[in-house]
């Protein structure tokens, strides 16, 4: 059970030590999915060690949810067998694709915004949910292209899906904001569009700017200040939620992670 | 019941437009100015036309966004799975190879760290015709370090399973039976000291060059394993090296018959003995995971 202003970290490599001989006091860690699905190895077995004395989230990035392949059974039932492993609340994954053509990009790759695209996500996600016998928050794209095919604002596509499929939200707080520089629009406009009720968690990170001049999400760094006012945004308007920091790259040691995290509790106030 | 996996009609802007971002992530990123510069001139006419231009650059230009990210993302993965081989022979070029092998071997797998599975067989295959990027480091050199990082890294993802523990009905088979090497322990050999430059990484996660080391006077024989505590590794003295070899190629009989017969006089004087310990010691450090008639 994950109370509703909890506050989470997502698991790395680095921390695993720290974190089963200091027990440091974290509500809830999250696992990248992906790098969990086979059992008996180092990770996993890191990953169980934590979850004895943590309660666990999984959040995924191959569901390629938007993808024109078929979704891909075999990956469902490793995804299914590691919720029922760590015996998670909610598992989350993204809005978006990932793989074409049987490749796997590794990265979460945008579309446009169109009914007909909205349909399809909404088919795909409830299927999704229903099949791993629980519920399927998805998460919000940072994006740094815009289709001129669009014909509805993100936030109402992401909505659309959500809500007409039944599953949750996984807010990203900082893919917002990035992608609101990143095209021009109100970061507060998005956040106006979400019903609160159906948060089942939101994400925070930092970002950085591409030589480009695009905003580029790479957690890899503090959350910057815009992020924090806009989560304060959020958590006025439809708080509490659980709160997780996402760092990926250039990863600092537990304690500042952890320092960054309860910067969340200051914003709150 | 969760009911049928949905068949719908995939919108039709939707694989098209997949099918040509698939072609401009894929596009190598282009080296001519030695950096690695997104490379937007093979980008579909379709694609780049539905893209919105912003007051941050067009929209072709944030698609090179996309493209460099990707390949760095690649890059990165590839430097972590194999770091020595791409500390020994630089970022950059270690970079312009593993470019040159994901455009053969495009990563097809969940887990991103799998790209480099299909990389020491690729480089066994072409490393004879490839550009040389000014690499310095002699092939046989790479090849080496290559296989020390994939030992390590194999034998770190390897799935765990049960240390052969033999019943009396394998027992009294084993004489005709092939040995089964756990997927947790590698044999490595190597005429550098790679195996030591490998474990000095463990606590160095720099981007540093590695100087090649100089060639040893004769070769050295490990055992790269996984333990409680990490990877661990174990030199073995070139026969029992060879013994373990053999063990997983013929049966058990005609193994240590096949070693004996490549032995000194000298050295068959106390084989079976020495035979007895190494096999005691690779039962003892789950060398085994199973044996096959």
């Amino acid at each position: 059970m994950i109370a509703r202003d909890a506050l989470g970290v997502g698991l790395r490599i680095p921390h695993y030590e720290h974190v089963l001989h200091v027990k440091p006091v974290v509500d809830y860690f999250e696992l990248l999915s992906d790098n969990y699905l086979r059992a008996n190895t180092p990770p996993r077995d890191y990953a169980e060690r934590v979850a004895a004395h943590y309660p666990m989230v999984l959040h995924g990035v191959g569901l390629n949810l938007l993808g024109h392949e078929p979704i891909d059974e075999a990956y469902l039932d490793a995804i299914k067998a590691l919720a029922d492993v760590f015996d998670v609340p909610f598992v989350s994954d993204h809005l978006c694709w990932s793989r074409a053509q049987a490749m796997n990009h590794h990265d979460l790759l945008p579309t446009p915004f169109t009914e007909a695209i909205a349909d399809y996500a909404i088919e795909r996600a409830a299927y999704v949910q229903r099949r791993l016998g629980r519920p399927l928050a998805l998460e919000n794209l940072s994006s740094y292209v815009a289709f001129r095919q669009s014909t509805m604002p993100e936030w109402d596509f992401y909505t659309s899906v959500v809500e007409r499929a039944g599953v949750s939200f996984m807010l990203d707080i900082n893919n917002i904001y990035v992608s609101s520089r990143n095209h021009d629009f109100d970061p507060r406009r998005y956040v106006d569009a979400i019903d609160f009720s159906r948060v089942a968690q939101t994400h925070l990170a930092g970002h950085q700017v591409s030589t480009e001049g695009v905003i580029v999400d790479t957690h890899d760094r503090p959350v910057v200040e815009p992020v924090w006012e806009l989560y304060a945004y959020a958590w006025k308007q439809g708080g509490p939620f659980p709160t997780l920091l996402e760092w990926d790259d250039a990863i600092p040691t537990f304690d500042v992670m952890l320092a960054e995290l309860h910067k969340a509790k200051a914003v709150r106030s | 019941m969760s009911g049928p996996s949905p068949r719908l009609q995939v919108p039709r802007e939707l694989s098209a437009l997949q099918q040509d971002f698939t072609t401009v992530l894929r596009t190598p990123l282009d080296t001519r100015t030695k950096t690695f510069l997104p490379d937007l001139r093979r980008c579909p006419e379709a694609l780049s036309t539905s893209l919105v231009d912003g007051t941050r650059g067009t929209g072709v230009e944030r698609l090179g966004v996309y493209q460099r990210q990707y390949w760095l993302r690649l890059f990165t993965v590839m430097q972590g799975e194999l770091p020595l081989s791409a500390r020994l022979i630089g970022l950059y070029r270690f970079n312009q190879l593993v470019q040159l092998y994901l455009g053969d071997c495009a990563p097809r797998d969940h887990d991103v760290g799998d790209i480099a599975d299909r990389f020491p067989a690729w480089l066994d295959a072409h490393n004879a015709a490839l550009p040389r990027f000014e690499i310095r480091v002699p092939k046989a050199a790479l090849q080496q370090a290559v296989a020390v990082d994939d030992a390590w890294r194999q034998v770190w993802t390897a799935q765990r399973v049960p240390s052969f523990a033999p019943n009396a009905d394998d027992a009294a088979r084993l004489s005709r039976s092939r040995l089964i090497a756990a997927p947790t322990c590698r044999l490595v050999d190597t005429d550098w000291p790679f195996v030591e430059e490998r474990r000095a990484l463990m606590t160095d996660a720099s981007a540093e060059h590695i100087t090649l080391p100089s060639r040893l006077g004769r070769a050295r024989h490990w055992l790269i394993l996984r333990t409680e505590g990490g990877i661990g590794q174990l030199r073995l003295s070139p026969r029992q090296s060879q013994l373990y070899r053999l063990c997983t190629q013929l049966p058990l009989e005609q193994a240590v018959t096949r070693l004996s017969e490549q032995c000194s006089r000298q050295e068959r004087k106390d084989l079976a003995t020495q035979v007895q310990a190494w096999f005691a010691q690779s039962m003892a450090l789950g060398l085994w995971a199973g044996a096959e008639s």
